[in-house]
């Protein structure tokens, strides 16, 4: 008992049980009073019935043997016909009987016995299979010793009826059940529907459509439910339109100075003006630090983007040795070289274009910043999982292995800050980017003697 | 005298640094701080392209480029504060031609920009054939390339110049598939691979122009997984 888990059945099939249950107790207590009652009325008219026409024939015997008392047997088969019983005559000790289905012996013997003694009686018994019904009446036609009629009646038909009746019972129960199950299963799936309703309806918000609202539920019993539920569902999507809103505002006013200061910059740097060393190092410095503070605050607005549940992913399907070439050439990461797997050249990939593009800048960033710059990118085709995998491998120290889930995790630091210096939010938003694009990322050793960076993509079908 | 560009931004620190870059670059720069300027000013002065800041006081961006789109044909580029929302879509969608993401690299926005005012590789195919203008038949369209007009059933066909160079390739290669890829790289002359928001929405304003149903194109027809096909 103790160590049986409970089995966790759910609203619908316990109700469906129940249900069941109830009409299968219910219906079987009838269908078993039905049947007693039947079967005792039945048994009770056959017994009266055989009496009665055993007394008849009892009396007729009894004015035959009066008229001609040696007749024995020859008497019984002329004075009985019909009627479908076996007749048996006891008189001066000895038996006599008219049909070879039965013998005086195939009585039971305490019938015989009370028979003998010259009581009336009746008794129902077992012959070869078949159900009896034996009838002794006495008769009084002033022997000495006692004459007996006994007349016996195949019960089979009266048996046909009842087992008929018993199993006709037996299947109503069955149906019965099995209605009162499906009954149970009908209504609590009414009850279930409106809940159900809002499961729908709550899954559709979850998917992002806001507008999605319960209706069409005017059950009163529900009202207070649906009030609830739609007046949840408002301010839920208000604090997200007010949130959107915000990072709207907030990219918009950290991309302006950005915008200016980025412009500013390349004027200085178009000019290819000469300026005194000690300026020229100022420049360089503000330079450097305006293009950090630029990825920071890029890193920023994009997580917090994807952060609120409101990134777009624009996929499409393109060839991706081209799309890795090209992406490659916009990062200023085309000296990297570019190793293609057999079979995967002319693979296809269900791709965010800009989104490759953040996670190859951000990788061969990290591995510029600090393992001297990516030794090879290399592309594989899994064609039985459908993936294409990007390997990008570095000659540098490497990632220790108690690290490499952790660095993947926003404002994570390797250790010595070796693997993240500066870096931050890059490896968090590669994985985001890898997960909005159906990926995964992972980071391995490499056989270049560093850290080897793998993430996969879905595989487009060949057009 | 090099391209003139029309730069409507509200910022006048980001209008400033941007105009002395581009002016390096060789352009020719006209500022507006409003939409309303930008409007009336793309509409009287001769502009080679122009470039459209999304947040503006006043009319908004997407009105801005409605109104030059209605009567002109340049080339329009938007500039947007945010890649990840709709507003991208929204602005191709009411005619702008490309779009670029603050912050702006210099040297990036002055490459699109020449891009945009660049002329179609056909009509540099009908030059190098000196002089022979040759005529592009596809079905009821006829292009010129050399004189930059094209006809549907005889009727004069308005398009902007981004329009204008789609047909040229797609009929250049008639009831040839052009891959999007393509399609990007030779219409929009730089490193465009994978953005077709900027395709689709041209492809959408193209079949405005001259398909029955415009939901079920007939000559212009998207092979799915492909390319675009222009059928005679």
């Amino acid at each position: 008992m103790s160590g049986r888990r409970p089995v966790n059945l759910g609203l619908r099939a316990r109700s469906s049980i129940a249900f069941g249950l109830l009409a299968l107790v219910l219906s079987s207590v009838l269908a078993g009073f039905t049947y007693n009652r039947s079967r005792i009325y039945l048994l009770q008219q056959r017994d009266r019935v055989a009496v009665a026409q055993a007394g008849f024939n009892a009396r007729l015997l009894a004015n035959a043997l009066r008229a001609s008392p040696e007749g024995g047997g020859r008497l019984l088969a002329s004075v009985i016909n019909g009627s479908g019983s076996q007749p048996m005559l006891f008189r001066n000790n000895t038996w006599y009987v008219t049909s070879a289905n039965i013998a005086p012996d195939d009585l039971p013997s305490d019938l015989r016995r009370t028979a003998i003694a010259g009581v009336a009686t009746r008794q129902r018994f077992m012959l070869r299979g078949q159900p009896q019904l034996a009838v002794a009446v006495p008769i009084t036609v002033g022997a000495r010793t006692p004459t007996v009629f006994v007349a016996t009646t195949p019960l089979t038909e009266l048996q046909r009826t009842l087992t008929t009746l018993a199993t006709t019972l037996a299947a109503g129960a069955f149906g019965a059940t099995i209605i009162g199950a499906v009954l149970g299963l009908y209504a609590s799936r009414r009850v279930l529907r409106p809940l159900s309703r809002i499961a729908d309806t709550a899954e559709q918000i979850a998917a992002g459509d806001l507008d999605a609202r319960l209706s069409g539920l005017d059950d009163p019993d529900l009202t207070r439910l649906v009030a609830t539920f739609n007046a949840m569902t408002d301010s839920l999507e208000e604090r997200i339109q007010r949130e959107q809103r915000f990072a709207s505002h907030v990219s918009h006013e950290l991309r302006s100075p950005l915008t200016a200061l980025r412009g500013a910059m390349d004027l200085v740097r178009g000019r290819g003006v000469q300026l005194p060393e000690r300026a020229q190092l100022g420049i360089d410095l503000l330079e450097q630090q305006v293009g950090r503070f630029e990825r920071m605050v890029l890193d920023l607005l994009e997580m917090a983007t994807i952060e609120a549940g409101a990134a777009t992913v624009d996929l499409t399907s393109l060839s991706v040795v081209p799309l890795l070439k090209t992406t490659m050439l916009h990062v200023g990461a085309d000296s990297v070289p570019i190793d293609v797997a057999v079979g995967a050249a002319e693979a296809r990939v269900i791709v965010d274009a800009r989104r490759f593009e953040r996670i190859i800048d951000n990788l061969i960033g990290n591995a510029n910043r600090h393992a001297g710059g990516a030794t090879c990118v290399r592309i594989i085709r899994d064609g039985t999982a459908h993936r294409v995998r990007i390997h990008i491998d570095d000659a540098g120290p490497g990632v220790a292995p108690n690290e490499r889930s952790r660095i993947f995790d926003r404002f994570a630091r390797g250790a010595q800050g070796r693997h993240l210096a500066g870096a931050g939010l890059g490896l968090a938003l590669v994985k985001e980017h890898v997960r909005l694009m159906r990926g995964t990322i992972c980071v391995s050793d490499s056989p270049d003697g560093g850290a080897r960076f793998t993430f996969d993509l879905p595989e487009a079908e060949a057009p | 005298m090099g391209p003139s560009v029309l730069f409507v931004e509200d910022d006048d620190q980001i209008r400033l640094t941007l105009r002395l870059n581009l002016e390096d670059d060789g352009f020719e720069v006209t500022e507006a701080s409003t939409g309303e300027e930008g409007v009336t000013l793309a509409l009287s002065t001769p502009i080679d392209v122009a470039i459209v800041d999304l947040l503006l006081p006043g009319i908004h961006g997407f009105d801005v480029v409605r109104a030059i789109r209605a009567q002109s044909k340049i080339p329009i580029v938007i500039l947007t504060a945010q890649s990840d929302t709709h507003d991208v879509v929204a602005g191709l969608e009411a005619g702008a031609d490309d779009y670029l993401i603050k912050p702006v690299a210099a040297k990036e926005l002055a490459a699109r920009l020449r891009a945009m005012v660049r002329r179609n590789t056909v009509l540099a195919v009908a030059d190098e054939r000196e002089g022979q203008a040759p005529v592009l038949r596809v079905g009821p369209l006829v292009i010129r390339p050399s004189s930059g007009d094209a006809t549907w059933n005889g009727e004069p066909l308005p398009l902007t110049r981004t329009e204008f160079k789609i047909l040229c390739e797609l009929a250049l290669h008639a009831d040839q598939i052009v891959s999007r890829e393509d399609l990007l790289d030779r219409v929009w002359g730089y490193d465009y691979l994978g953005d077709m928001r900027l395709i689709d929405s041209q492809m959408y304003r193209l079949r405005v122009k001259f398909e029955d149903d415009p939901s079920e194109p007939r000559y212009l027809v998207t092979v799915r997984g492909m390319g675009y096909k222009l059928v005679p």
